[in-house]
């Protein structure tokens, strides 16, 4: 006979296994079925106004964006020049820890290239919230930043110190520069922005994020902001053709705030030195919740299915002695694990791709209809960027746990137990987490399987949600989970070959 | 390389228990070699080290020349009926059958052939966990079968199975020795190897007892023994042990005469004119010939007895 031994041989035998115990096949379609019909109950049940009473500043992308800083500038009609040297930037201080009404909250610091506080040269179409705009900015944190309309951000030097700050408007683009002397002078990037019209304010500013406290307990997270103030000195300001200049406060600098108004920023000059004290940000602000996570509500759901049979997957194979079968037909006991590793995963990653593209499909209409719309919230699409790597991640994150569950299942021997650990693993933290201060909770969502479900979220991280997961990357939660998953090989692995089958 | 199983000097211990005690045998192409041996004997761990399943504590065993977990395509090389049951209940006889195969790469023909040869060709979209015990015993046959090896293992095939099963596998096993194939086949009962083994391997407490042909093993065992049937049962007796035979009451109407030789059984009797309507050599059963043989170790057995437990 010829016979020949392959690794494909020995992955057709697996997928043979797997697919043919009509119980397992069942729990994989009815995986799909939870996964979708959870999304379709839960996007049935939520809905939203925020639209309707938000105070939305959307940007010349349409997007929510936050556009609220102290600005100096006068209007110039066509080609120009601006040159500004930063003598200082003051950074607001505030203070780590507030307490509400005897909560404790936290400051939470964003790690964002558009927070904390700035001092650059502007090029805005109009002084309107949300108008198209081009700068150059020195910030607290973050170094020499070029930005413009609220969304597009190059890196300059990582200079924080005293730093020349230029703009040249050259026709339908525009040009930012920076110089250590004033002299030599160094090009960040070329702008297009979205509207550049023939007469643009051109001028200086300051903005300086809101301090943002957050407490959570069971069940609930409370945010609050402050406004802070940042202070800068501006020199050797230089611009052809400058007449007067005007200064005044662009946006609400705290539009939830009850009672006292806060203070706008302000101006002093004394001989071409400007100080200017700034409140506010410029940049993205989307809204915490993200449709496309709440879309796939479901999958916590199709992933306890996809357990099951992943620890079933292996521990079957123990339960009425069937091991000695597979390891009298393959004695290389690595390469069985190997291939039931890789069966369960690519059909796991299939099933969990079905189940939340069929989730985006089938509950994001639904949301739309319940008034999860733009500008609030922006209409998602499968061919978006960022909705591609969650509907990618989630699967592989669902197909990732389904293989720690066969490794547990290796481990353990044992079906109830196995998918209990398993089980608890993924959701315990969950639990915990949103209970925990928000730094605890982040450090559990980056150290167990819970982190996984971070995969989900199509917009950035974020603290203000009570989800632990939406506080790390979609990348540092599928990683965590992929480590788990190859420990537990590992030690199946070894267990494998040292033990009597 | 002419198809084999050497076993040697196979120790295995489990906890406090040693399972196999230095055991060393071989078992040859073109025959059946009997493995037996009461429960608990240590037949289940030997065939399991020859499978490379359990690792031996000390010694080897070598299939075809070769450690077991050195074989790419085992299959085709041994098949083996270690337990009938180990399966999934929820599989169809064929599928399972088909994971076997495509994991030796043997042809998904072999699949159906199988089945036809052992029986369960119209069985074999059914699921084996509604299989009844014969009927997963053939099935696990033919998963032996799968890649047409030329070494064989069956650990108590005969278990579950009814009368017609048994006198097929008994057909079965000779059938595949004629062709030249090396045969391994346990069993705590001797009577069930009668006719079907040709070699006998019997262990005990791990060790080999006894390592001998059956045709010898037998001759062995009748000696010179002459059986008589008589309705004098009591005068025939008399007679003979008088003139120094060892005469054993064998059934209402027979006698079984050891020490003196037909001719002169026929004579004393004869002489003292006790009737007797048939006198033959007797021929052994392979369960006396055990008997016989472990009669200097029997003091053990209860100790074998207890290692069980």
């Amino acid at each position: 006979m010829t016979a020949r031994e392959s690794f494909p041989g020995l992955l057709l035998a697996e997928w043979t296994k797997l697919r043919s115990v009509s119980r397992w096949a069942t729990t994989l379609l009815g995986a799909v079925a939870l996964t979708i019909g959870l999304g379709y109950l839960t996007a049935s049940s939520n809905r939203t106004d925020v639209n309707e009473y938000g105070d939305f500043v959307a940007g010349p992308l349409g997007e929510p964006v936050s556009d609220v800083f102290y600005f100096v500038h006068q209007p110039i009609t066509g080609d120009t020049t601006i040159t500004v040297r930063v003598a200082s930037l003051t950074a607001a201080q505030p203070e780590a820890i507030r307490r509400v009404g005897g909560e404790q909250m936290t400051l939470h610091k964003p790690d964002s290239p558009f927070a904390g506080a700035t001092a650059g040269v502007m090029i805005k179409d109009g002084t309107e919230p949300g108008s198209s705009y081009t700068a150059v900015v020195l910030t607290a944190a973050h170094g020499v930043r070029m930005q413009w309309d609220f969304d597009a951000d190059r890196k300059g030097s990582a200079s924080s110190g005293t730093r020349w700050l230029r703009l040249v408007r050259a026709g339908n683009t525009i040009t930012g520069y920076e110089s250590a002397d004033g002299s030599a002078w160094q090009r960040i990037a070329t702008a297009t922005p979205k509207r550049l019209q023939s007469t643009m304010e051109v001028g200086f500013y300051v903005s300086s994020s809101a301090a943002v406290y957050v407490s959570r307990v069971a069940g609930s997270t409370s945010t609050g902001e402050t406004p802070t103030y940042s202070d800068a000195v501006f020199d050797s300001v230089q611009l052809g053709s400058a007449t007067a200049w005007k200064a005044n406060q662009v946006g609400n600098p705290a539009p939830f705030a009850k009672g006292d108004a806060p203070q706008p920023g302000r101006l002093t000059e004394s001989g071409g030195t400007y100080t200017v004290t700034g409140v506010g940000q410029v940049g993205p602000r989307p809204l915490d919740d993200d449709i496309v996570e709440m879309a796939l509500f479901g999958v916590i759901a199709g992933l306890m299915a996809l357990i099951a049979v992943g620890v079933l997957f292996a521990t079957s194979e123990y339960r009425r002695g069937m091991i000695r079968t597979t390891f009298a037909a393959t004695p290389r006991r690595g390469r069985v694990l190997a291939a039931k590793a890789i069966v369960l995963g690519v059909t796991s990653f299939g099933i969990g791709l079905a189940g939340a593209i069929g989730s985006f499909l089938v509950a994001i209409p639904i949301m739309q209809s319940h008034g999860y719309t733009p500008p609030g919230h922006p209409s998602p699409s499968l061919m978006d960027g960022p909705v591609i790597r969650v509907m990618l991640l989630t699967a592989a994150f669902m197909a990732v746990v389904a293989v720690f569950g066969l490794g547990v299942g290796v481990l353990l021997r044992h079906s109830a137990g196995a998918i209990t650990l398993t089980i608890v693993l993924v959701l315990l933290p969950v639990i915990v987490g949103s209970m925990l201060p928000s730094t605890a909770a982040r450090w559990l969502m980056l150290t167990t399987l819970a982190g996984g479900l971070a995969t989900q979220r199509a917009k950035p991280p974020t603290i203000a949600l009570v989800e632990p997961w939406a506080m790390i990357s979609p990348w540092a939660g599928i990683t965590v989970v992929s480590a788990y998953a190859a420990i537990a090989l590992l030690l199946a692995w070894w267990q494998l070959r040292r033990r009597d089958a | 390389m002419e198809p084999s199983i050497e076993v040697r000097a196979l120790r295995k211990r489990y906890r406090s228990t040693v399972a196999v005690d230095g055991l060393s045998f071989t078992v040859r192409p073109g025959e059946v070699t009997g493995f037996v041996g009461p429960n608990g004997a240590g037949k289940s761990t030997t065939m399991r080290l020859i499978l490379g399943l359990d690792s031996p504590d000390a010694g080897e065993a070598l299939v075809n020349g070769q450690p077991y977990r050195s074989l790419r395509t085992p299959l085709t090389q041994v098949g083996a009926l270690l337990d009938a049951s180990a399966l999934h209940p929820g599989r169809q006889a064929r599928d399972h059958l088909l994971w076997l195969a495509y994991s030796n790469g043997i042809p998904k023909r072999r699949v159906d052939e199988v089945l036809d040869e052992v029986g369960l060709a119209s069985t074999a979209h059914r699921r084996a966990g509604g299989f009844s015990l014969g009927m997963q015993q053939r099935l696990g046959i033919a998963a032996a079968l799968l890649g047409d090896p030329p070494v064989l293992m069956f650990d108590e095939p005969v278990n579950g199975l009814d009368p017609d099963g048994i006198v097929w596998i008994r057909g079965l096993m000779r059938s595949l020795a004629a062709q030249g194939r090396a045969i391994l086949v346990s069993s705590h009962l001797m009577g069930e190897l009668e006719d079907t083994a040709d070699h006998l391997v019997a262990i005990g407490r791990g060790r080999v007892i006894a390592d001998t042909s059956v045709a010898k093993l037998l001759a062995a065992a009748s000696k010179d023994r002459v059986e008589v049937a008589t309705a004098q049962r009591a005068e025939a007796t008399t007679v003979l042990a008088n003139a120094g035979a060892t005469v054993t009451v064998a059934g209402p109407e027979t006698v079984v005469v050891e020490g003196v030789g037909g001719d002169r059984v026929a004579a004393l009797l004869t002489e003292a004119g006790v009737a007797f309507s048939e006198l033959r050599r007797h021929r052994a059963t392979l369960e006396e010939a055990y008997m016989d043989l472990t009669r200097g170790a029997l003091e053990f057995v209860p100790e074998i007895e207890r290692s069980a437990r």
